[in-house]
């Protein structure tokens, strides 16, 4: 009876798999970083640089109207009013090529979007979808103000990418993590959360000085609530996604966030647990990799700043004697 | 007839030497002879422990018999310090040195449960010396020293080996 007692504790122990296979161990070392989101600009709906003089000329061109001949109708192209009266006035009325009008607007208002706000330099790359400000007819009677009305009421799709060549970008200041991921000691990497919130005013000053921001992001006060007044509130956000992906050819979106809101609170932080050999492997192979941020919201009347930041949980592979 | 023995209702470890705990001194009280109920504290580079433990002393005549089985599990609590971190930090690859500069788990408590076994030899005088290995793992994990970042260690595990010496305090039957 007695060794049967023995013989069922020994197999307990051995079936054990953390005990039994590893009998002596300084143990799993686990640590806690971050790495920041760099800011970036969401641009108002600005229809003034959206429709210049030399904007609505170049449209007018575009549906093959001659800006001459409007000009002697009346169209002065810094009064979009004007040219839609002109136009009236020539017997061609711009109501009667919305459609192509629409498209066009778009297509220049992401494009002056993409061009103001991506720095190609610094691996930024903003890409703003207006198409659904312009989906349904426009009102020609008060064209401009018809469409910031518009605007300030109907969700676009802003997508922000960052692009960097290498990850020591992304984790700067955390060197030691890339030495264990590439040496093999980090067995495991997962985000455990997810910061994205809009700046304050002392931020905002501080940023204008030069001076980076990279901490102040993770500061759990400006975090809890977006308890800060000076925090402008991102209103109208439906939907926020956060994905990464190696820079390497073909290589797959890793999912860190997707949520759909229905909040008229300013964006703040959301915990996840995402789990992923590819994180190592990401960081391990060192061909950079980009972070996405999708954005589905109202456009703000005016343009404010979003920064955030990335929580990574790293853990050790077991320390054990043979190791020295 | 002569008297029965005196029966040890208690012993006091005037000595405790093992690994990984070090050097320390005990308490333990028999409430049956069969049945220990121990405390103790030990220190070493490494850390220093506190130690509740329940041993079993399977024959009958328990502490008094001349040698004795023990069977033990305990608890003890490790409280890490700095040498500890010197030597993880030892085990540690070259190319992590800031990782290694930043590893503080000094001031660490480590939960760690402990089961052994070992003979346990009575002497002529109320002298009992205990020899017995065994196996302590953590339970749960731990982390010291600054917020969030702070480093968060589990699963250590060692073998254990200990070498007790006690005087053993009893009491007369009366007549």
């Amino acid at each position: 009876m007695r060794r049967l007692v023995l013989a069922l504790a020994l197999a307990a122990l051995l079936a054990c798999d953390s005990i039994g296979s590893n009998l002596f161990s300084l143990g799993t070392f686990e640590r806690s970083f971050s790495a920041a989101i760099d800011v970036v600009e969401i641009p108002s709906f600005d229809v003034e640089a959206l429709l210049t003089p030399e904007n609505v000329e170049a449209l007018v061109h575009a549906l093959h109207y001659d800006p001459d001949e409007l000009r002697r109708a009346g169209a002065d192209f810094a009064d979009l009013q004007s040219v839609v009266d002109a136009s009236v006035r020539i017997g061609a009325p711009l109501a009667a090529r919305d459609a192509e009008l629409r498209e066009i607007l778009s297509l220049v208002a992401e494009h002056l979007a993409s061009d103001a706000l991506s720095n190609e330099p610094k691996g930024l790359f903003v890409r703003l979808e207006v198409g659904a400000l312009f989906e349904e007819p426009l009102d020609y009677r008060r064209l401009e103000a018809s469409l910031t009305e518009r605007a300030l009421r109907t969700p676009v799709d802003l997508e922000v990418i960052y692009r960097t060549e290498s990850i020591d970008t992304l984790l700067s200041g955390k060197a030691e993590i890339l030495d264990l991921a590439r040496s093999g000691w980090l067995d495991s990497l997962r985000i455990v959360e997810v910061g994205l919130r809009t700046l304050a005013a002392d931020e905002l000053a501080r940023r204008a000085e030069g001076e980076g921001i990279r901490k102040l992001l993770q500061d759990p006060a400006r975090i809890q609530g977006c308890v800060d007044e000076t925090q402008r509130r991102m209103e109208g956000v439906e939907r926020l996604s956060i994905a990464l992906r190696s820079n390497a050819e073909d290589a797959a979106w890793i999912e860190i966030l997707d949520e759909g809101l229905d909040s008229e609170d300013a964006i703040c932080a959301w915990m996840t647990t995402l789990r992923s050999p590819e994180l190592i492997q990401i960081i391990s192979d060192d061909q950079g990799l980009e972070l996405r941020v999708r954005v589905r919201t109202r456009l703000p009347a005016e343009p404010f700043l979003l920064g955030g930041y990335l929580w990574f949980d790293g853990e050790s592979v077991t320390i054990r004697p043979g190791k020295f | 007839m002569p008297p029965p023995p005196p029966r040890s209702v208690a012993g006091i470890d005037v000595l405790r030497l093992g690994f990984p705990s070090g050097i320390g001194l005990g308490f333990r009280g028999f409430p049956i002879p069969e049945l220990a109920l121990e405390a103790g504290a030990e220190t070493f580079g490494l850390f220093t422990s506190l130690e509740l433990a329940v041993a079993a002393l399977p024959i009958p005549g328990g502490p008094d018999r001349k040698v004795q089985p023990v069977v033990r599990v305990g608890y003890r609590k490790m409280f890490v310090h700095e040498t500890s971190d010197r030597v993880v930090r030892g085990a540690l690859p070259r190319s992590a040195h800031e990782l290694a500069d930043e590893l503080a788990l000094h001031g660490a408590r480590l939960d760690m449960l402990s089961i052994s076994s070992g003979l346990c030899v009575r002497f002529r005088r109320p002298v009992a010396l205990e020899l017995s290995v065994g196996y302590l793992a953590q339970v749960g994990s731990t982390r010291a020293n600054g917020g969030r970042e702070a480093i968060e260690m589990r699963s250590a595990r060692f073998f254990l080996g200990d070498i007790r010496l006690t005087w053993l305090l009893h009491r007369r039957r009366a007549r």
